[in-house]
C-alpha cells in the first residue's frame, strides 16, 4: 500500500497511533445520533485533526503531514472494516459511491472499497503520485488546493494527476475489469 | 528507466498534451506524438475517452454507519413478550415502539425500545439484573419507569419503559403559550425528577426535549433513564467517574462528555441548561454548523459570548451558570439550579452572578498561569494596600504607595513585563473592579482616573497582544470614554488612544471601523495641534497596513512617502512590518522593495535603543529575511540583536530564549545543526523555567531541539 505521506520515514508510526484513534472516532460518530446513518470519511478525517490537534498540540510535526497520514489511515481502516465483513459472509457495508448523481444507491453504482483498494495499489506502481492525489481525494476527501499544499506541488499539477488518475481508474473499471 | 516505466511516461505525457486541447483534436495528437506505435495510440485515447465518461463520477467513500432498516419493518415483531404495535420514534440509538402484551392477558401498553449497538449486547441482560434494584429506586412519579430490559434473538439490546403520552416540553410549552413562571415552573419538575435520580446515583446523560416528555394534564415524564448507564455500564461505576462511552445527543452533551471526559451530575446541569434556554428562547445556546461532537465543542469553548434571550438579568445569570463549559463555575448540583429558579420565581436575589471581568479573561489567564500569578501578587498587594489605605483616610501613605505602584508598573513596563503585570490585574475581578471603584468614586478622582485610565488602555493592549480582540475593543473604548470625561486630557492623548482602538479594529478585520477611526484620531492630532510625533506617525503607517491590506496599495503607499518626508527613523518599523506582510503574503518582490527602504532606518533604531520594541523589530527583520530566502542575512541579523539581548535582558529572559530559537532556525537552514543545537538547549531551559513543560513555545522549541539532535 502506498504512503501518501510526503515524508514517508514516519509514517507508519502516525498511521499506527492514527488508525485507533480514528476507529474511536468513527464509533463515537456512530454513538451521537445522526439522522443520516452515514459518515463521509473527510469527515471523519477532519474530526480527527479537529480532535487530535486539541489534544496533542503540537504532537505533529505540521498540518499536512497529519492529514496525508490520516488519509492513508483511513483507507487501511476502511479496508480493513471490509475485510472483516465479507469474512463475515454479510453485505460489505463500506462503498465508494461512484455515481455523484443523487439517489443513486443502487448497488451496481457503489464500489467495493476492496476494490478501489486494490486499483489504487496498482496505480501506485503506474504512478505513485497520481495514486497519492486519488487517496487524498477520495479517502481524505480532500480539495485540490488542499492536496496541493499536503504533497506541495501546485494545484496545476494536483488537477493534472488528478484528472489522468481518474481517468486511468474509469478506464479499468469500464474496460478491464470487464475483459 | 526500466522499458515499462518509460512506456507509463510516454502515455502520460501524450494523454496530458492531449488533455488539455479539445476532445476535436484528440486523436490527430494522439497519431502525432504515437506515431507508428499502434497500442500506444489506442491506450491513450482509451484513457481519453474515460475523460468523457461523465456517468461515472469518482466521489467521496462513504461508510455505512448502521443498518438501514425502517424502522416500520418491525411492527407486528414480538419483543420480550410484548408486540410491536406502532412505531413512535427513531434516531440513531435506535427505535421506539408502542407495544402490547403479547398474550392479550392484560391490556398494558408499554414502550418498547430497540437500540442498534453492535457491543454490550450480550451482557446486557446480565447487567440489567444486576441494575434491576438500583433502576428499582427510580421510582419518582416524574420518571417513566423501566420495566424490563435485555436482548432480543438476534442479540439486539431491548428496554421496556413505562408508555408516556405526551409532547416533548419544548413542543409543549409552546402549544399551551405558556408564560415564562409558567415555563420555569414546568421545568422544576424536570429538575425534581433528575434530582431524585442523581440521590441514587444514577445520572441521566442524554437529556433533551424528546425525553423530557410532559402529558397533557401537564405532568413531566423523563424517559430512558437507567437506559444510558446500563448500555455503558461497567463494574465499579460510580457517579462521578463514568467513562463515557455510551449514547449522547451533541447538541445538549456537556462539553466534558463531547471531550469523553468522565461525566458527573454537573453534566446533566448543563444538558438542562441547553434544555431551559430552548424552552425559554426557542433556540439553542450555541449556532452550531455540524452535529459532530468536536464541532459542537469547539463552538462551546470558544470566545464567543452567549447570546441574551431573557429580559431578566438575574434569569440570564441562572442560565449563564448552568451552562458554563468549566464544570468549576457550573451550578455544583440540580439542587442549586432548582434553588435559584425557585428564588427568581419569589424574585429573592439568585445565587447566579452576571459573567465578571475576570470570568471572561479566566481563559486567557488559565494558559499563562504561571507567569500571572507572579505579577498578580505585586499588583494585588498594592491595590489592596491603596484601598486600606483610603477607608482610613490616610491620604500621605495612599500617595506614596501610588507613587509606588506607578514606580513598579514603570519598572515591570521598562523589563517588558507590562504584559504580566496587567495580565495579573485582569485576573483578580476584586483588584480590577477596586481600581474602577477608586476612579468613580473618590473624591480625589481627578489625581486617580488618569491611573486609572491607563491601567484600562494598558488592559487593551495587552488583550490586543493576546489576540483577544473584543475584549481589547471594549476595554479601549472604556478608556477613551474615561480619559474623554476626565478634565485637562489633551487631544493628542485620545487621538493616540482611537488610534490603539484603530488597531484593534484593523486586527479584527473591521477595516472600515479601523479606517474611520484613524481619520478622526488624525482630525483630532491636527486639532490639537500636534506635530509629527512618534504617536501620530505610528499611527499614520498603521492606517497604512491597513489601507493595504484592503489592496489599496496607492493610498497606502502615498500615506508612507508622506510620513517619510518627515520622520524616516519610526517610519522603518512601519516599512518593516509592511514587508513582512507582503513576504507573508508571497508578494516577494514587493516584500524585498519595503524592507530595503525600511532597513536602514530601522537600524539606526535598533543599533542606538535597544527597547523591548526595537528588539522585536530586529527579530522581525532577521524572521523576515530568513522568509525572503537570505540566510546569511539573517543570521547575521540575529546574532547581532542576539549580542545586544543578552547583554541587556537576564539570560533567561524569554525575549532572550525568542532571539536564540530564531537564529537556531535560521543556522538549520543554512546546514548548521550543530551550531544550532545549543541555542535550542538554551532556548527549551529558559521557556520550561518561565512557561512550564506544556506551554506551546516550549512544545516547539523541543521539536526545534529534536530535529537537529
Amino acid at each position: 500500500m502506498a504512503d501518501a505521506s510526503p515524508n514517508n520515514g514516519n509514517t507508519e508510526k502516525m498511521v499506527a497511533v492514527l488508525y485507533d484513534e480514528l476507529l474511536a472516532i468513527a464509533h463515537r460518530l456512530r454513538r451521537a445520533e445522526r439522522d443520516d446513518h452515514t459518515l463521509e470519511t473527510s469527515a471523519l478525517v477532519h474530526e480527527a485533526f479537529l480532535l487530535l490537534a486539541t489534544r496533542h498540540a503540537n504532537a505533529w510535526q505540521s498540518r499536512e503531514y497529519f492529514l496525508a497520514a490520516a488519509a492513508t489511515t483511513m483507507r487501511r481502516v476502511l479496508v480493513s472494516y471490509a475485510r472483516a465483513r465479507n469474512a463475515d459472509k454479510r453485505d460489505a457495508r463500506l462503498r465508494t459511491t461512484l455515481v455523484s448523481v443523487p439517489d443513486a444507491f443502487r448497488s451496481g453504482d457503489a464500489l467495493d472499497v476492496l476494490v478501489l483498494d486494490d486499483l489504487l495499489d496498482r496505480l501506485t506502481l503506474l504512478d505513485a503520485r497520481g495514486a497519492q492525489v486519488l487517496e487524498l481525494r477520495v479517502f481524505g476527501g480532500f480539495a485540490v488546493d488542499e492536496i496541493a499544499e499536503i504533497l506541495d506541488v501546485s494545484p496545476r499539477t494536483v488537477k493534472r494527476d488528478w484528472r489522468f488518475a481518474r481517468a486511468w481508474l474509469v478506464d479499468q473499471l469500464t474496460t478491464v475489469s470487464h475483459e | 528507466m526500466s522499458d515499462v516505466e518509460a512506456r507509463w511516461r510516454r502515455v502520460r505525457e501524450i494523454f496530458d498534451l492531449a488533455a488539455d486541447e479539445p476532445s476535436e483534436s484528440w486523436p490527430a495528437t494522439v497519431a502525432r506524438e504515437a506515431g507508428s506505435d499502434e497500442a500506444l495510440r489506442a491506450e491513450v485515447l482509451r484513457l481519453l475517452a474515460a475523460l468523457q465518461n461523465d456517468s461515472i463520477d469518482i466521489d467521496r467513500v462513504q461508510v455505512d454507519a448502521g443498518e438501514r432498516a425502517d424502522g416500520r419493518e418491525r411492527i407486528g415483531a414480538i419483543v420480550a413478550n410484548y408486540r410491536l404495535v406502532r412505531l413512535l420514534g427513531q434516531g440513531g440509538m435506535g427505535a421506539v415502539y408502542e407495544a402490547v402484551r403479547a398474550d392479550g392477558a392484560f391490556d398494558h401498553r408499554v414502550a418498547v425500545k430497540l437500540v442498534r449497538a453492535s457491543r454490550g449486547g450480550r451482557e446486557l441482560a446480565e447487567r440489567f439484573r444486576r441494575e434491576r434494584q438500583i433502576l428499582a429506586a427510580l421510582g419518582h412519579r416524574n420518571i417513566a419507569r423501566l420495566l424490563d430490559g435485555g436482548t432480543t434473538e438476534d442479540g439486539e439490546p431491548y428496554f421496556v419503559m413505562e408508555y408516556v403520552e405526551g409532547l416533548p416540553i419544548t413542543a409543549y410549552a409552546d402549544a399551551h403559550r405558556l408564560g415564562l413562571p409558567e415555563r420555569l415552573r414546568l421545568f422544576r419538575q424536570v429538575l425534581a425528577a433528575v434530582e431524585h435520580a442523581h440521590g441514587k446515583l444514577i445520572v441521566h446523560r442524554d437529556l433533551k426535549p424528546a425525553n423530557v416528555l410532559v402529558a397533557q394534564d401537564g405532568s413531566v415524564k423523563l424517559l430512558d433513564f437507567g437506559v444510558a448507564k446500563l448500555l455503558g455500564a461497567q463494574d465499579g461505576d460510580e457517579l462521578n467517574t463514568i467513562a463515557a462511552n455510551r449514547p449522547f445527543t451533541p447538541e445538549y452533551a456537556s462539553p466534558e462528555q463531547l471531550r469523553d471526559e468522565p461525566v458527573s451530575a454537573a453534566s446533566d446541569v448543563y444538558a438542562l441548561g441547553v434544555v431551559l434556554f430552548e424552552l425559554l428562547s426557542g433556540q439553542r445556546p450555541y449556532d452550531v454548523p455540524s452535529r459532530s461532537p468536536v464541532a459542537v465543542l469547539r463552538a462551546v469553548e470558544s470566545d464567543r459570548p452567549l447570546p441574551r434571550v431573557v429580559a431578566s438579568a438575574e434569569l440570564d445569570s441562572i442560565l449563564r451558570k448552568s451552562l458554563r463549559p468549566d464544570v468549576a463555575t457550573r451550578y455544583r448540583s440540580v439542587a442549586q439550579f432548582d434553588d435559584d429558579i425557585r428564588r427568581f420565581l419569589a424574585g429573592l436575589p439568585v445565587l447566579a452572578q452576571p459573567d465578571s471581568f475576570a470570568y471572561r479573561t479566566r481563559k486567557f489567564v488559565r494558559r499563562n498561569l504561571a507567569l500571572v500569578t507572579a505579577a498578580s501578587t505585586v499588583i494585588l498587594g498594592l491595590v489592596a494596600a491603596v484601598v486600606l489605605m483610603f477607608m482610613q483616610s490616610r491620604r500621605a501613605a495612599v500617595e506614596r504607595t501610588w507613587q509606588s505602584t506607578i514606580a513598579t508598573v514603570t519598572a515591570l513596563e521598562a523589563s517588558g513585563n507590562v504584559q504580566l503585570l496587567y495580565a495579573g490585574l485582569a485576573q483578580s475581578d476584586s483588584s480590577f473592579a477596586r481600581a474602577n471603584a477608586l476612579c468613580q468614586t473618590r473624591p480625589d478622582r481627578a489625581r486617580v482616573t488618569p491611573i486609572c485610565t491607563k491601567v484600562t488602555l494598558d488592559l487593551g493592549v495587552s488583550a490586543f497582544w493576546h489576540g483577544a480582540m473584543p475584549q481589547a475593543d471594549t476595554l479601549m473604548q472604556q478608556a477613551i470614554a474615561r480619559a474623554r470625561a476626565a478634565p485637562g486630557t489633551s487631544q493628542a492623548t485620545i487621538a493616540a488612544m482611537m488610534s490603539s482602538l484603530a488597531q484593534v479594529r484593523d486586527a479584527a478585520g473591521d477595516y472600515v471601523g479601523a479606517e474611520r477611526l484613524y481619520r478622526e484620531a488624525s482630525t483630532l492630532f491636527t486639532e490639537a495641534g500636534a506635530n509629527l510625533g512618534p504617536e501620530r506617525i505610528g499611527m499614520l503607517g498603521y492606517f497604512a497596513i491597513c489601507l493595504e491590506r484592503q489592496g489599496r496599495l496607492a493610498e497606502a503607499d502615498s500615506l508612507v512617502q508622506i510620513e517619510l518626508l518627515y520622520v524616516a527613523a519610526p517610519a522603518a518599523g512601519i516599512l518593516l512590518h509592511a514587508a513582512a506582510i507582503h513576504a507573508e503574503e508571497n508578494r516577494i518582490d514587493l516584500a524585498r522593495a519595503e524592507e530595503q527602504r525600511g532597513e536602514p532606518a530601522a537600524r539606526i533604531i535598533i543599533d542606538d535603543t535597544m527597547t523591548l520594541h526595537h528588539v522585536k523589530m530586529a527579530e522581525v527583520v532577521g524572521s523576515l529575511r530568513l522568509r525572503l530566502g537570505d540566510v546569511d542575512g539573517a543570521i547575521a541579523e540575529l546574532r547581532g540583536v542576539l549580542g545586544t539581548a543578552e547583554r541587556r535582558y537576564p539570560a533567561d529572559d524569554p525575549r532572550v530564549a525568542e532571539i536564540q530559537d530564531a537564529l537556531g532556525d535560521a543556522l538549520v537552514a543554512k546546514h548548521r545543526p550543530a551550531e544550532a543545537r545549543p541555542l535550542f538547549e538554551t532556548a527549551l531551559a529558559t521557556f520550561e523555567k518561565r512557561f512550564g513543560a506544556a506551554h506551546p513555545q516550549t512544545v516547539a522549541a523541543k521539536r526545534d531541539l529534536d530535529s537537529v539532535k
